[in-house]
């Protein structure tokens, strides 16, 4: 299944830089989203928030959990789950919203 | 290696060489024995059904010992026998058998599945002896009168939460054991159409089986604390529920029926003594099946108050599950089509079982029009058809698979004049017991009731007597798979001269089932072997 | 019995347990989003009554822990056991903060008599009775995963001091490290949605 290329980088050691660098980027996320918080109450407030949060569990899932290193079939359920839980959240949605 | 996987106790004694065991032989049978116990537990609970059914009035129980029977009768039959029934026995037993592998990914974590499987099962029992008694409301739980009911319906719920960590936990070791295990030469496109519906099945456990955990955990603390989040009288509402219950629900429909169909796209070509027709498209066919399977759970509440909109979407969706599954039938079908059938007992219980499902999913397609599931929704119209299709379906695709691979679990073979008697009884019983719940339902006696008015006593009286018939027929194949178990005649490694890996080791396999891990040069079902030009047909 | 040491495939069972869990707390969201498009207004309320300063202050340790736990990660590929103990022990040390703040924020709500069922509590605004119990329920549910990870992680460190985890042998630690994550994860999310959104 993996490639020979692959399968050296998934047990690779991701360096001191590349993580410290991340946990900055997610604490300086931290802060952006309690800024925007602070300053934003309308409603784009929501999508702001999500998107902001979004980045950082990218952030997290990328380079922590070292999905970057992965073979493709990992990233692949991962967006089968995403698609999954956005068909629920719109099929439920079509209820709620036209009930 | 000269040993098989029944003599050798990897060193303990008694019963705990069972039940401590990491083989996965030994625990696809530890799940058979155990299903099967839970099985006649909730066949027993139907016959007492029907037989308050007999007459109008009260027969044997109260109405409210009648509400707890059907409760227990569906929880059991539902978690206990037909979701795990197929893919943690036979698939257990089989899946690394078929793809070459001497066993699961996690073979403890596969023990504790089982473990966790008899915990809920007990569990789900006590609520009988404890006071307060069996939930009443049904195995869908359905708020606010779960919510309000003093029956034990959160221990009922804790035993399903239970039971769905079993569940997950199977499914991601089967995942794992596909991708990871397989043996040299066992692409994708070779593997037996059986471990392929298995690996459908196992990604609708782990994507479903989640949303009913988290919902049966919601409804728990809705009940010990009040949390408002079904209870119309705190802002709830209750309709959450149902879609959150039925997001896994309808799913774990074709947790049931999915690796049923495998054991038809087994045995059909093994005894019609050709390769299977059409491959890919029973393959994709599966993987659609549980794709939209996923999506169509709004079509169990088309009367619920739900928009319109949504009615609209879920009922379209709903038809369109009906595509790949004809796919199969047509797929089986022209399997046997110029192949030289050969009509030996697993065989007979595959013929009955597309007969069966065929009417069942035939009648499912009148249930998911809008228009005529108003009409017929919560009768016994539902009843009779998801006995239809769970049951003449996933049942007696069960019953196919264990007289296929009976002799290869247990090393013996069985009396087929015997099997034959008992496929037909279940036959002829099955239909008369469910076939006048189609005309029941149609004249609008609904489901879940212990008393109904005079004009619904013949057809009542027929189904009581079809559910009489019916047990007869599982009585004469059980006891005929029993005495075969002690008494049979030795079966011989390959009796049915079948194709896939599983026929390849001896009967019962040893220990880790192959002596030399096999290469694979050529597809599951074809016939040309080694120095041989002729015979794929 | 052939050992079986396939760290790949071990990794896919926990990832694909991961994905499970997301699809438990999936079920959580999507309560959350029906019953805020129904009472906007009682969720506003509701999430301006929780301390905001608390809230960010526990995702900056979660943070910081995922972070040494990703550490300690590299550092036993390394072989570097000691550095990779202390980060494994930080990464506990701060669960358990993360679990002291929680605590003493229940028990500033409880205190004001808001949890599920007392009588203060129903008569609220419906918005505002199904916030506080999905706050209840979704951070309840949260902390028992950060308690199990800070008992995994004290698991780990022992094997790392026996030597069943070490230089060449790290799935557990790595599966743990993942599992931790995930935890975090789901915080990064929960974070806004009761804290922040207004």
């Amino acid at each position: 299944m993996l490639s020979m290329k692959e399968k050296k980088d998934t047990s690779g050691t991701t360096g001191h830089g590349t993580l410290i660098v991340t946990w900055l980027a997610l604490l300086f996320l931290t802060g952006l989203t309690v800024w925007i918080a602070g300053v934003n109450t309308d409603r784009h407030g929501v999508a702001i928030n999500i998107i902001v949060a979004s980045m950082k569990a990218g952030l997290v899932l990328f380079v922590f959990m070292r999905l970057k290193y992965e073979s493709l079939f990992f990233r692949l359920i991962l967006l089968l789950i995403v698609v999954t839980l956005t068909a629920i959240m719109a099929l439920t949605f079509l209820d709620v919203l036209y009930r | 290696m000269g040993t098989d996987f029944h003599t050798n106790t990897e060193g303990r004694k008694g019963i705990s060489s069972w039940i401590f065991s990491t083989d996965h032989k030994r625990i696809g049978l530890l799940y058979l024995y155990s299903i099967l116990g839970f099985f006649l537990t909730g066949v027993v609970i139907g016959l007492l059904m029907r037989l308050e059914l007999i007459a109008p009035g009260k027969t044997i129980v109260s109405a409210r010992t009648y509400d707890s029977l059907f409760t227990l009768h569906g929880i059991i039959m539902i978690f206990f026998f037909i979701i795990p029934g197929v893919p943690a026995s036979l698939g257990n037993f089989l899946l690394p058998l078929q793809i070459g592998a001497r066993d699961v990914a996690f073979p403890r974590i596969n023990l504790l599945s089982w473990w966790l499987y008899m915990i809920a099962g007990i569990t789900a029992i006590s609520t009988i002896f404890l006071p307060g008694g069996p939930p009443d409301t049904g195995w869908t739980f359905y708020p606010p009168y779960s919510i309000r009911t003093p029956t034990n319906v959160s221990v009922a719920a804790f035993a399903a939460f239970i039971i769905g960590f079993s569940s997950i936990l199977t499914g991601l070791n089967f995942i794992t054991t596909i991708h990871r295990l397989r043996a040299p030469g066992m692409t994708w496109m070779r593997m037996p159409l059986f471990t392929w519906t298995l690996y459908s099945t196992a990604w609708v456990q782990i994507l479903a089986t989640p949303v009913i955990a988290i919902t049966l955990l919601l409804l728990i603390l809705e009940r010990a604390f009040g949390t408002g989040f079904f209870d119309p009288s705190k802002g709830g509402d209750p309709l959450m529920f149902e879609h959150l219950f039925w997001i896994y629900s309808h799913p774990a429909v074709y947790v049931m029926i999915l690796p049923a169909m495998g054991i038809i796209s087994e045995i059909v070509p093994t005894f019609s003594r050709k390769t299977v027709f059409g491959y890919r498209a029973i393959v994709f066919s599966g993987l659609t099946i549980a794709t939209l399977g996923y999506v169509v759970w709004g079509h169990h509440m088309f009367t619920s108050g739900m928009s319109d909109v949504s009615n609209m979407v879920f009922s379209f969706i709903t038809f369109a599950v009906a595509v790949p599954s004809g796919i199969k039938v047509f797929n089986w079908i022209a399997t046997m089509y110029k192949g030289s059938v050969e009509v030996k007992p697993p065989m007979l219980y595959a013929f009955a079982f597309i007969f069966l499902f065929s009417i069942g999913g035939l009648t499912g397609l009148i249930n998911s029009a809008v228009a005529t599931n108003i009409h017929i929704h919560g009768t016994f119209f539902i009843v009779a058809h998801f006995h239809y299709t769970m049951f003449g379906g996933a049942g007696f695709a069960f019953f196919a698979g264990l007289h296929y691979w009976f002799p290869k679990m247990t090393g013996r073979m069985y009396n087929f004049r015997a099997s034959t008697v008992a496929c037909i009884t279940l036959f002829i019983g099955f239909n008369v017991l469910y076939f006048p719940m189609f005309l029941l339902g149609w004249q609008g006696m609904p489901r879940r009731y212990y008393d109904y008015p005079p004009e619904f006593h013949w057809n009542n009286l027929i189904s009581t007597l079809g559910s009489w018939i019916l047990a007869a027929g599982l009585l004469i194949m059980f006891t005929n798979l029993a005495r075969a178990l002690f008494k049979g005649e030795k079966a011989g490694n390959n009796p049915w001269d079948g194709t896939t890996l599983e026929w390849q080791t001896t009967s019962p396999p040893p220990h880790e089932n192959f002596a030399e891990i096999p290469v694979v040069t050529q597809g599951p079902y074809s016939r040309k072997r080694e120095g041989q030009e002729t015979g794929d047909r | 019995m052939v050992k079986h040491t396939d760290d790949v495939g071990a990794k896919m069972g926990m990832w694909l347990f991961l994905f499970t869990e997301m699809l438990f707390f999936g079920g959580m969201f999507l309560l959350y989003a029906v019953y805020r498009a129904h009472y906007s207004a009682d969720f506003s309320g509701a999430s301006s009554e929780l301390n905001r300063v608390i809230g960010t202050f526990n995702t900056v340790i979660l943070i910081t822990s995922s972070f040494t736990a990703a550490l300690s990660l590299s550092e036993i590929k390394k072989g570097a056991l000691r550095s990779a103990s202390v980060s494994l022990g930080i990464t506990a040390l701060l669960g358990i903060i993360f679990l002291i703040i929680k605590y003493t924020e229940w028990s500033a709500k409880i205190g004001h008599g808001i949890y599920p069922g007392s009588a203060y509590f129903n008569d609220l605004a419906h918005g505002k009775v199904l916030f506080f119990s999905l706050y209840f329920v979704m951070t309840g549910i949260h902390a028992l995963h950060v308690l199990i990870g800070i008992v995994v992680f004290m698991v780990i460190l022992f094997m790392v001091h026996s030597g069943t985890v070490r230089g060449n042998n790290f799935i557990k630690l790595e599966n743990a490290a993942l599992y931790w994550h995930f935890v975090d994860i789901a915080w990064i999310y929960l974070f806004p949605l009761l804290y922040l959104l207004r």
